[in-house]
Parts: C-alpha cells; structure tokens; sequence
C-alpha cells in the first residue's frame, strides 16, 4: 500500500513537472517571440505591461480566459472538444523519456528515442482532428496539409534520429547523454544537427515551414474556429510547448543534455532549450513562407537523400573503425555541411542574381508589372495539397 | 510494481474491446476512426505491461501515427460532408454475430487449452535481441519484405501519377 502510495505521488509530481514545463514555455516564449520580432521590425513589442511588457502573457492569459468560448454550431462538437487535449499529449508525454539530471528521468525507457518518435503521432492527430471537426474548409485544408507535411518531415527525422542511436550505441536517452560527456554530438555530427533543426522546425509548423496556418491563404489554418481558452490552449501551448519540448529533444540529442559546468542539469537544459526557441523566433522573424510544392520537394528531394547518405557514411565509418569513429565520422559531416552550404549559397545566389530567369517567371505569372498589355490569364501551376 | 498489473491490464482490456466495439458500431467514419486509435493505443500499453517496449512504441509508430493518419486521410479527402453518412455494410450484421461467435470459440479453445513455447520472458526481448534475429538469422526474409514493400510504394507512386495527367 505504501509502495503504491509513493508510486502515485511520483506519478504526480513527474505530472505537475512536466505541465509546468509546457506552461512555463507557453508563457515565456510567445513573449519572447514579440519582443524579438519587434525589434527585427523595428517595432516595440509588447512593452506596457510591467517591465518590458514581461506581464503581457499573464494578461493575454487572463484576457482569453474570460472571452467566450465559442464552438461553431455546424461543428462536430465533441471531436471538437477533443482535438486540443489529443494535440497537448505529445508535449506532456515527450517529457516522460527526457533525462532532466543525472538522477531524475520521469520514465527511463529503453527505447526512448523510438518512444519520441512514436508519441508525436498524436500531435498530428490533433491537428488532423481539429481541422476535420471545425466544419470549415480553411481548417480541413490547414489540418490536412499541416498532417502532410508532419509526416513527410518525420522520415528525415526519424533518419538522423537513428544516426544519433549509432553514435550513442543505444536508444537510452540517459546512455545518449552519458556518451556525450566529452563531445556533444553536434561537433560529430552537424550535419545531423542541421537536418534535425531544419526538419523539426517543419514538424513545429514554424515558419518558413508554417503552411497550416498560412494566412493569406488559409486564415488560421486550423485554429480558424478555436476561440477563447482553446484557442490559446492549441496556439500558446501545444505549439510553444512543442517548441520547448522540441529544444530539450535537441539539446539531450546533439548538446549533451543536462550536461554543463557550474549550473545544475535543469538549468543547463534550461538555458540550451531557450537557445533552440531563439533559433526558432530568429527563422520566423527572418524567412518567408514555403510553397506547399516546394516544401514537399525539400523534403523528398533535398533532405531525405542528404539523411540516408549521412546514416549510410555513419554506419560505414563505425564499421571500419569500431574504435574511434568519432573523428572520421566528424570530419565527413563537416566537410559535407561545408560543401553543401556552398552549393546552396551559390545556388540561392544565381537564382537571385539571374536576372532572365526572374524576367521571365514575372512574364509568365505578373505580365502587367512589365507594362505589357495583359493576355489571359496563365493557369496556375498544380500545386497539390 | 507487480501489483497494479492485474488492475492496469483489465482496464486496459476492457477499454480495448469497447473501443474495438466501437470501431463497428459507429455510424461515423471519423467516430469509428477514432475508436480504433483508441484500441491500438491501448493494444500497445498492454505490451508496456508485458515490458515489450519496442513492440509498443512500433505499434504506436505504425498504427496510430501512420495507418491510422492514412486512414483519416483518406476519409476526410474522400467525403464531401462531414457528419452521419450512410453505412451500406451494416447489413450483414445477422449473418456476422453467429460467424463472431464461431471464432470466439475456436480462439478461447486455441488460448485455453493450447500449448506454447512462447512465454512472458521471450517477450521481454530488448532492441538487440530483436535487431540480432531480424538481420542475422531471419536476414534475407527481410530484405525480401523490404524489396517487395518498395515495389509496392513504386507501383503505387506510378498509378497515382497516371491519375494526375488526365
């Protein structure tokens, strides 16, 4: 009976640390995120409410508490409901495998890395489910491309994830940590990093890749009917506890976790996991919006193939050297992070700088900002989802 | 905490074959959608109960963040108004309760009285043992299994290509 006792209040307190994680996250980062994206636009920000607008989010919370909460009448009302509290597990349960010390994982899962993996499932269930039941077209288009997109990012993912098991020889996230206490894996391995960056950033739906929710064309995506408390319960936080789950994801997967002189484990995670969400404000205040034909050709094309190449000189590199693949396995994915940087600069570069080639894209989709009399209309390329 | 087991499984249990039941009583596709991520959720915590974690977190990943997502997909893309719709296979209901009670039978003679070799411990198999039968002993099948699941998604990527250039 008192073990049953203890095991419950464990259970509840490893509930209340990971809610406060997510609530913690929730609060701060929206915060964050205006003050920093008015800056880059050389605005203020929120700035009224207390210091430096810090009480802002306390308002915001207090404000959407008391608004109505409204379901719209032709919705279906009870996958309505749900749909929030399905999309808020994958945060609360990513948590579970995460080692926030050296002593104190919630669930010290032998197979964690696959267990993240498998939990973000109901994320985009959530979201698949919201769009569905709001009876509304831009919300079943945001939840289906938003569900798209998810699973086509979750193969690279999943690929670079596996790189990590090999570095780590185990899907222990503790081992994953403990085998990084002299190099964190993102010196190893940045090529990894990067493609776990870029397409955990598409998995958050954050910009550029942030197409569910894209308001030119979609207004909210699938948030269009959410209201009130459940509205800032799928905005501020499932999306910003994602993000803050996504950051401990990567810290403990590439910067050694806990890891870090003089600060204790949480802080150091703490402080890593704000380092990613700035990473995250710093893409949304800087890049544009994907097309959705673009967005799945990176994927397919561009972020797949580097994986699979990365995971097959991964595991060549352990197989020659058993002993010390870390140094060979380094040198490969810096150079390649190197060389593909290049590639892309000049890339971006001489598409920018080709000036026929953007003439002509103008002639064929703008021909009256060329002053020439206007012909009919040009079908507008398939673009799929 | 080998006492809350029995507790834990026959929750679990039960919540399965509701769900279960679900799934072929709704008369909503999304409902009974639902209901089924709902049984191979709880499908796969009664393999956390039986400490086969990898085979819960596949079943997770496969079913409920792939099948199922599929499924819904193709629901929602298929149906024009969401709501009640009209079952046309829930005629055979008559014919389907003595053919259900047929294979209760034969399956709780087959676990009842049946042998195995298999117990609990053989399932408590970690990642490696699994990755040591899947790619040494049981290798080629594999690889046979790969290519013909590579197949199929080319077979399927050449067929949806077709429809498109109409």
């Amino acid at each position: 009976m008192i073990a049953g006792l203890e095991y419950l209040l464990s259970f509840l307190l490893a509930l209340v640390i990971a809610l406060a994680v997510i609530h913690v996250g929730g609060l701060v980062f929206p915060y964050l995120m205006r003050r920093l994206w008015g800056f880059v636009g050389d605005r203020h920000g929120p700035n009224r409410v207390g210091p430096f607008g810090f009480f802002q989010p306390i308002a915001d919370g207090i404000k959407l508490f008391t608004k109505e909460d409204i379901t719209p009448a032709r919705a279906n009302r009870w996958i309505f409901l749900l749909a929030p509290a399905i999309a808020f597990s994958t945060p609360l349960l990513v948590q579970a495998v995460i080692p926030f010390s050296e002593s104190y994982t919630i669930a010290d899962l032998n197979i964690g890395l696959v267990y993240i993996v498998a939990v973000g499932a109901f994320g985009v269930l959530g979201i698949l489910l919201a769009g569905w039941a709001s009876n509304n077209k831009y919300s079943l288009l945001g939840g289906l491309r938003s569900a798209a997109q998810m699973i086509s990012y979750e193969i690279p993912l999943l690929l670079t994830i596996i790189v990590v098991a090999m570095l780590a020889d185990s899907m222990n996230l503790g081992d994953v940590v403990a085998r990084q206490e002299n190099v964190w894996y993102i010196a190893v391995q940045p090529l990894a990093f990067i493609v776990f960056l870029v397409a955990g950033v598409a998995e958050l739906n954050r910009t550029p890749f942030d197409l569910p929710e894209a308001e030119s064309e979609l207004v909210s995506g699938y948030i269009t009917e959410y209201s009130a408390m459940r509205f800032a319960l799928f905005y501020g936080l499932v999306e910003w506890g994602n993000v803050t789950v996504w950051g401990l994801t990567t810290a403990t997967l590439f910067m050694g976790g806990w890891r870090g002189p003089f600060l204790s484990g949480p802080q150091w995670l703490a402080v890593k996991v704000i380092l990613m969400a700035l990473i995250i404000i710093w893409f949304f205040s800087t890049f544009p919006r994907l097309q959705v034909d673009q967005l799945m050709a990176f994927a397919w094309k561009i972020l797949i193939p580097i994986s699979i190449l990365n995971l097959a000189a991964t595991g060549l590199f352990i197989t020659l050297w058993p002993d010390d693949y870390l140094v060979p396995t380094a040198i490969f994915s810096w150079s390649a992070v190197i060389i593909f940087i290049a590639a892309f600069t000049f890339m971006v570069k001489k598409i920018l700088l080709n000036k026929r080639l953007g003439m002509k894209a103008r002639e064929e989709y703008e021909p009256w900002l060329l002053h020439k009399p206007p012909g009919p209309i040009p079908p507008r390329r398939q673009t799929g989802l | 905490m080998n006492e809350f087991h029995p507790l834990a499984f026959y929750l679990i249990g039960g919540a399965v074959i509701a769900c279960a039941l679900g799934v072929v009583i709704f008369k909503n596709l999304i409902y009974s959608a639902i209901a089924m991520i709902c049984c191979f959720s709880g499908i796969s915590g009664i393999y956390v109960l039986l400490h086969a974690e990898l085979l819960a977190a596949a079943q997770l990943l496969i079913y409920v963040g792939a099948i199922s997502i599929l499924i819904l997909f193709a629901i929602m893309l298929t149906r024009h108004r969401s709501g009640n719709i009209d079952i046309f296979f829930h005629r055979q209901s008559w014919a389907a309760i003595p053919l259900v009670l047929l294979v209760f039978v034969a399956l709780a003679i087959t676990l009842g009285w049946g042998r195995y070799q298999a117990s609990a411990d053989s399932l408590h198999a970690g990642t490696r043992q699994v990755a040591d039968v899947l790619f040494n002993q049981y290798a080629f099948p594999f690889e046979v299994v790969s290519l013909v699941l590579l197949a199929a998604m080319i077979g399927a990527v050449i067929l949806a290509a077709k429809e498109r250039k109409r």
